[in-house]
C-alpha cells in the first residue's frame, strides 16, 4: 500500500514541483531563491525515491558558465544601463511637458501625447516602473485639472507604462528570445531534422514592432473615440493651464524644467530620444549590428544626451554652479561630432582606406566628449546612483536565471518535460487548444509572477512542445510577450497598476484605476486576437530582416 | 626566469586545486552542523546576550557585499566601455581582439556573481508580495529566516560542492581562452562562482541574524532599503 503510493508519489513529482513552487512562492522569499531551492528540495525528494540521479546536479554550475558566456544576455546590463541615464537625465519629463503642451489645445490632445510618450519611453528606458511613476505624477495632476475623467487618465498612463514591454529593446524581448531559441533547437533535436535558422534577439525585436505599433494604434483610436462621442471625459485646454499644472505638481525638480521651457529645449527634448531610438534599433533591424553591439552605442547616446542636458540647463538648486560648464559643453559638442564623424567614415569605408589616422582621432575625440558626460553627471551625483541601480537590477535578473537553470535541470529529470508535452498534445483543437491554455496559464501567472520567472520558468516547458506542433518560434514570442503585458495591466493584480495606485494622491479612488485600465485591457486581447489569427503581423518584419 | 615563474605559476594552482578538493570534502561533512550557520537560531534562543555579536557580524558582512556591489557597478561601465571599443574597432577598422571581447565577458561575469550579494542585501530581489506586503515586520522576518535556512543556504552550498570537482580541473589545467588572444584567466573567473556562492552564503547568514533580532523584537540596527524595480 505504502509503496504503491511512494510510486505514485515518484512518477508525479514534476506536478508536485511545480504545486509546490506556487506555494513557495506565496510565501515571499525572493523569488530566485524560492525557485532553486523549492527545485533543490524536490531533487532531494527524488533522490529518496530513486527518481533523480544525484549526479545530475553536477550540470548545475555548468550551465551557468554558459549563461555567463552567452553573449546575447549582455545587451540586458547595457540596455539597462541605458535605461537608467537617460531616466536620470528627466527625459520622461522633458517629454511629457513638451508633447503635453503642444497636444493640451487638442481634444483629447494629454491622452495621445501620454501615448506617445509612454511609446518613446518603452523604446529608450523601457523601464515600466519608472515611466508609470513619472508620468502619473507630472500628467495624472494636469489632467484632472483639464477635466479628464478619472478612468481614462489612469488607463492611458498605466497602458501606456506597459508599452516598454513589448517595444524594443525590452528585457522580457530579450529574455524571451533566448529561451525560444533554445526550445527551438530543443524541438529540432526532437524531431530530428536540421533546425532552422536560431531564433535570435534581433528576430524578436522586429517581430514585436508591428504589434507594440499596432498597439499604440489601438490606444490612440480608443481616446480619439472618446474624443468624438465622450467629449467630457477629455475636453480640450491651453498650454498655459498644463504649465501651470505641472508646475505645481508634486515634483519640486519640475519648476525648473518649465522655466526653461524654450523651442530649442522642446527640439532637444523630443529630438534626442527619437535620433537615439532610431539609431539603435535601426541598427539592429537593418541587420547592422547585434542586440548587444547596438546596446552599448545606445549607452554612449544615453550618456551624450545626459551631458548635454545637464551641462546646458539651468544651473539647478543645491549644486554649486560649475566655472569649468563651458569647458564641459565644448568637449560634449565635440565629441558628439567626431562620433557622427566616426560613423560616416565607417560607414563610407574610408577609415579602411586612407583616413583611418582621422578615424582614429575622432574616434579618441567622442571618447573625450563621453568622459565629459560622465564627469556632468556625476558632479551631478547621477553617475552612481544609476551604476548602481544598474548593478543591482542586472544581479537581480541573473540570479533568476541561475536559479531558472536548476529548476529546469531537476524539472526534466523528474520528467515533467515529457508529461507538460504530452498534457498539452492531449488538449482538444491541436496547437489552437494547445496555445489557449498556454496563454491563460501564463496570464494567469503574470498575475503574481514577475516576466523573468515566468519567461525562464514556463517557455522552456511549454515551448518545445508547442513548436513541435507547429507554432513559429518568433509568433509564439511575440504571442507571449503581448500576453504578460496584458497581464500586467489587468486588475487587481497588475503591476503597473500598483506603481499607478503607488504614486498617483490618495484621493483617487482604486476601483477608478481598475475601471480605467479594463478598456485597454480589452484593447489588449483585441491586439492579442489579431496577431493570433494573422501571424504575419509579428512574422513579416523579421523574414524581411532574416 | 619565466620559465621559473611559469613553473611557481603551474605549482601554485596545482596546490589551489588540491586545496579546492580538501575543501568540498571539509564542507560537505561540516555545513549542517556547522555553529556559524546555526548562529542566528542561538540569537533566536538568547537574544539579548548575542545581539551585539549579531549586530557587529551582520554589518561586517554587509561591509562585503556592498564592496562587491560596487565592484560591480565599476565593471558595468567598464563592460559597456569594452563593448563600445569592440564595436568601433569592427565597424571602423574591421579589427577584433579577443581580449578586447572576453574582457566584456568578465566584466558581465563579474557584475553577475559579485553584485548579487548586495542586491540581497538592498532587498533589490523581487518577491511575489501578494501576502507578503501584508505581514508586519515580524511576519516578514520570519519568512527571511525560514527562507535563509530552507532556500538559500541549501542552494548555495550545494553549488559549492557541486561545482568544486570541476573548478579544481580547471585550477590545475589553468584553464585560459577559448578565443585567439583572449584572456587566460577562466580559472579566476570560474572561482568567482564560488566566491558568489560564499557571499550569498554570508549575506542570506546576515539577513537571517537580523530577521532573528527583529523576531525577539531587539533592535537590529540596519535601515530598511528601498526597493528598485525594472
Amino acid at each position: 500500500m505504502i509503496d504503491s503510493l511512494l510510486l505514485l508519489i515518484g512518477d508525479h513529482l514534476h506536478v508536485l514541483m511545480l504545486v509546490g513552487l506556487l506555494v513557495t512562492l506565496l510565501m515571499g522569499y525572493p523569488v530566485a531563491l524560492t525557485l532553486a531551492g523549492t527545485a533543490l528540495l524536490f531533487a532531494v525528494i527524488g533522490m529518496s525515491l530513486c527518481v533523480f540521479e544525484p549526479h545530475r546536479l553536477s550540470n548545475f554550475p555548468l550551465r551557468v558558465v554558459e549563461l555567463m558566456n552567452n553573449t546575447q544576455l549582455y545587451a540586458i546590463p547595457l540596455f539597462v544601463l541605458m535605461g537608467v541615464i537617460l531616466e536620470r537625465s528627466r527625459v520622461a519629463e522633458d517629454l511629457i511637458l513638451g508633447l503635453g503642451r503642444v497636444l493640451s489645445r487638442v481634444r483629447g490632445g494629454v491622452g495621445f501625447a501620454i501615448i506617445l510618450v509612454g511609446a518613446m519611453l518603452a523604446a529608450s528606458t523601457g523601464i515600466v516602473g519608472a515611466t508609470v511613476v513619472s508620468m502619473t505624477l507630472i500628467a495624472l495632476p494636469s489632467m484632472l485639472a483639464q477635466g479628464y475623467s478619472v478612468r481614462l487618465s489612469t488607463g492611458v498612463i498605466a497602458a501606456s507604462g506597459t508599452l516598454g514591454q513589448i517595444i524594443p529593446p525590452s528585457i522580457v524581448l530579450i529574455l524571451l528570445a533566448d529561451a525560444i531559441s533554445n526550445a527551438n533547437q530543443q524541438a529540432s533535436f526532437a524531431s530530428g531534422k536540421l533546425a532552422d535558422a536560431p531564433v535570435s534577439v534581433g528576430d524578436l525585436f522586429a517581430g514585436a514592432i508591428v504589434p507594440g505599433m499596432l498597439l499604440v494604434g489601438l490606444y490612440m483610436a480608443w481616446v480619439a473615440l472618446n474624443a468624438l462621442f465622450n467629449p467630457k471625459a477629455c475636453p480640450a485646454g491651453d498650454e498655459r493651464s498644463f504649465d501651470a499644472v505641472a508646475e505645481a505638481a508634486s515634483v519640486p525638480a519640475i519648476k525648473d524644467v518649465v522655466a526653461g521651457f524654450g523651442a530649442w529645449r522642446m527640439a532637444f527634448a523630443l529630438g534626442g530620444p527619437l535620433l537615439l531610438v532610431v539609431a539603435v534599433l535601426g541598427s539592429i533591424l537593418g541587420g547592422l549590428a547585434t542586440p548587444t553591439e547596438a546596446a552599448s552605442v545606445g549607452v554612449a547616446g544615453a550618456l551624450f544626451l545626459a551631458g548635454l542636458r545637464i551641462s546646458f540647463d539651468p544651473v539647478e538648486a543645491g549644486v554649486a554652479p560649475d566655472p569649468l560648464r563651458r569647458v564641459w559643453q565644448g568637449l560634449i559638442l565635440a565629441g558628439l561630432i567626431a562620433l557622427v564623424l566616426a560613423c560616416a567614415l565607417a560607414a563610407s569605408g574610408a577609415s579602411r582606406a586612407g583616413l583611418a589616422g582621422v578615424t582614429i582621432a575622432a574616434c579618441l575625440v567622442a571618447l573625450l566628449g563621453l568622459a565629459a558626460s560622465a564627469f556632468v553627471l556625476g558632479r551631478q551625483h547621477s553617475l552612481k546612483p544609476a551604476l548602481r541601480s544598474t548593478a543591482e537590477i542586472t544581479a537581480m535578473v541573473f540570479l533568476i536565471l541561475i536559479a531558472a537553470q536548476l529548476f529546469s535541470i531537476v524539472f526534466r529529470e523528474l520528467g515533467g518535460d515529457a508529461y507538460i508535452a504530452c498534457l498539452l498534445d492531449q488538449i482538444p483543437g491541436g496547437l489552437t487548444g494547445a496555445m489557449i491554455a498556454v496563454m491563460l496559464v501564463m496570464f494567469v501567472l503574470g498575475f503574481f509572477l514577475d516576466f523573468i520567472e515566468i519567461t525562464y520558468v514556463v517557455v522552456p516547458i511549454v515551448a518545445p512542445a508547442l513548436i513541435l506542433m507547429g507554432a513559429d518560434p518568433v509568433w509564439l514570442g511575440v504571442m507571449m510577450a503581448v500576453n504578460l503585458q496584458t497581464s500586467f495591466l489587468t486588475p487587481p493584480f497588475g503591476f503597473a497598476l500598483f506603481y499607478l495606485r503607488g504614486a498617483a494622491p490618495p484621493s483617487i479612488k482604486t476601483a477608478d484605476i481598475w475601471a480605467g485600465a479594463l478598456p485597454f485591457v480589452g484593447l489588449q486581447i483585441f491586439a492579442l486576437l489579431l496577431v493570433a489569427f494573422f501571424p504575419s503581423l509579428a512574422t513579416w518584419l523579421p523574414s524581411l530582416a532574416g | 626566469m619565466r620559465l621559473a615563474l611559469c613553473c611557481r605559476r603551474a605549482e601554485m594552482a596545482a596546490g589551489m586545486a588540491d586545496w579546492i578538493e580538501a575543501g568540498r570534502l571539509i564542507l560537505i561533512g561540516l555545513t549542517w552542523l556547522s555553529p556559524l550557520l546555526l548562529l542566528p537560531l542561538l540569537v533566536l534562543a538568547f537574544p539579548r546576550a548575542l545581539a551585539g555579536l549579531a549586530r557587529g557580524a551582520a554589518s561586517a558582512v554587509d561591509r562585503v557585499s556592498e564592496v562587491g556591489l560596487w565592484l560591480a557597478a565599476g565593471f558595468c561601465l567598464l563592460m559597456a566601455l569594452a563593448q563600445l571599443c569592440a564595436v568601433a574597432l569592427r565597424y571602423a577598422f574591421n579589427e577584433t581582439f579577443g581580449w578586447l571581447e572576453e574582457s566584456v565577458t568578465y566584466s558581465v561575469g563579474i557584475g553577475m556573481f559579485l553584485a548579487a550579494a548586495g542586491a540581497l542585501k538592498a532587498n533589490a530581489h523581487v518577491r511575489v508580495d501578494i501576502f507578503h506586503a501584508k505581514l508586519g515586520p515580524k511576519g516578514k522576518a520570519l519568512v527571511d529566516l525560514i527562507g535563509t535556512y530552507v532556500f538559500l543556504f541549501p542552494v548555495f552550498i550545494v553549488l559549492l560542492v557541486v561545482f568544486a570537482p570541476s573548478l579544481s580541473v580547471s585550477w590545475r589545467v589553468q584553464e585560459g581562452s577559448m578565443l585567439v588572444g583572449g584572456i587566460p584567466y577562466r580559472y579566476a573567473l570560474n572561482t568567482l562562482m564560488s566566491a558568489f556562492a560564499v557571499m550569498m552564503i554570508a549575506q542570506g547568514w546576515a539577513e537571517a541574524l537580523r530577521a532573528a533580532l527583529k523576531l525577539r523584537g531587539v533592535p537590529d540596527g540596519h535601515a530598511p532599503a528601498e526597493r528598485v524595480s525594472v
